[in-house]
């Protein structure tokens, strides 16, 4: 059976402003976001957190640990894995995906029962 | 499924915070097709096409707190449609949309930030496989994505695309029996 590594399974974030006058930090002043300057270009792997399916950009000069949930095998943002440090639960989303799922087709609101995404 | 492209060949942005609603053609929103329809969001792109003024964009995939109702019919320069010709349709497809009676609205559940400049700007979005953003059923607020500018978006004329894929409903409770 092949095996993959994690990283063989990155997704891709291309902002280009070659042509462009680019973007200042001051631009984006409160917006989560890499400021791209005139002339450059930035390719960068990203992962999607595997709890709340926000897309994180990986800097590729963090040290620190990238923030890995063993309950779904994913690696997960650092504010889920603040979360899950409190709780010591796995929050997958694929299983509250499935969840979800179920209770819709069972005509359940998923609200009713506290379910979302 | 197939992956499908909903493509707006131009279009301006707007600066709209969350919960408030979104101007009509100043976003591209896509709404689940059944109440258990389930797509996973594949790429998302967006070009610059401003002529001379620096235009900061700040652009948000999220979610929709308020979903949009008597949506309208795609436009001229705005299509939908299959990645391969060979795709079998939908009963009940996914609507892609741009404008809408009841004004869809933002809800704080970002899926991704783009942030580029619209004079000759590129930004593009491939999420990993397996690891795409889902839309589940046609509800608030699982069932709704729109992209849009954020707060401090400067108003510009850009054009865009979103590649989706909905996952036939059978196959998801085959493969959650299965496992």
């Amino acid at each position: 059976m092949a095996r993959l590594s994690k990283r063989s399974l990155e997704g891709e974030l291309l902002i280009d402003h070659r042509n462009s006058p680019g973007l200042t930090p001051e631009d984006l002043a409160g917006f989560d976001a890499p400021a791209v300057a005139g002339g450059q270009t930035l390719e960068s792997a990203i992962y999607v957190c595997g709890h709340c399916q926000y897309t994180v950009l990986k800097n590729p000069d963090r040290t620190r640990d990238r923030e890995w949930c063993p309950g779904c095998d994913t690696y997960i943002c650092d504010e889920c894995a603040a979360v899950r440090r409190l709780t010591l639960s796995c929050n997958d989303v694929n299983r509250r995906i499935d969840a979800i799922g179920e209770a819709l087709e069972q005509g359940v609101s998923p609200l009713l029962i506290g379910l979302k995404l | 499924m197939s992956i499908r492209t909903f493509a707006v060949a131009s279009f301006t942005t707007e600066a709209v915070a969350d919960t408030t609603n979104m101007t009509d053609n100043a976003h591209m929103n896509l709404q689940g097709g059944s109440s258990t329809q389930r797509t996973k969001i594949v790429e998302v792109y967006a070009g610059g096409l401003e002529a001379s003024t620096s235009s900061p964009q700040k652009l948000l995939l999220a979610r929709d707190s308020t979903i949009g109702a008597t949506l309208t019919s795609l436009t001229t320069g705005q299509s939908d449609t299959p990645d391969d010709p060979a795709t079998a349709a939908l009963s009940a497809p996914v609507v892609p949309f741009t404008a809408s009676t009841t004004k869809c609205q933002r809800a704080k559940a970002y899926l991704a930030n783009l942030a580029f400049n619209a004079i000759g700007g590129i930004v593009r979005l491939r999420f990993p496989e397996g690891q795409e953003p889902t839309m589940l059923g046609n509800t608030a607020s699982n069932g709704e994505v729109s992209l849009s500018g954020f707060t401090g978006t400067t108003a510009a004329l850009i054009g865009a695309h979103i590649k989706y894929e909905t996952l036939v409903m059978l196959l998801a409770v085959g493969l959650s029996a299965w496992v």
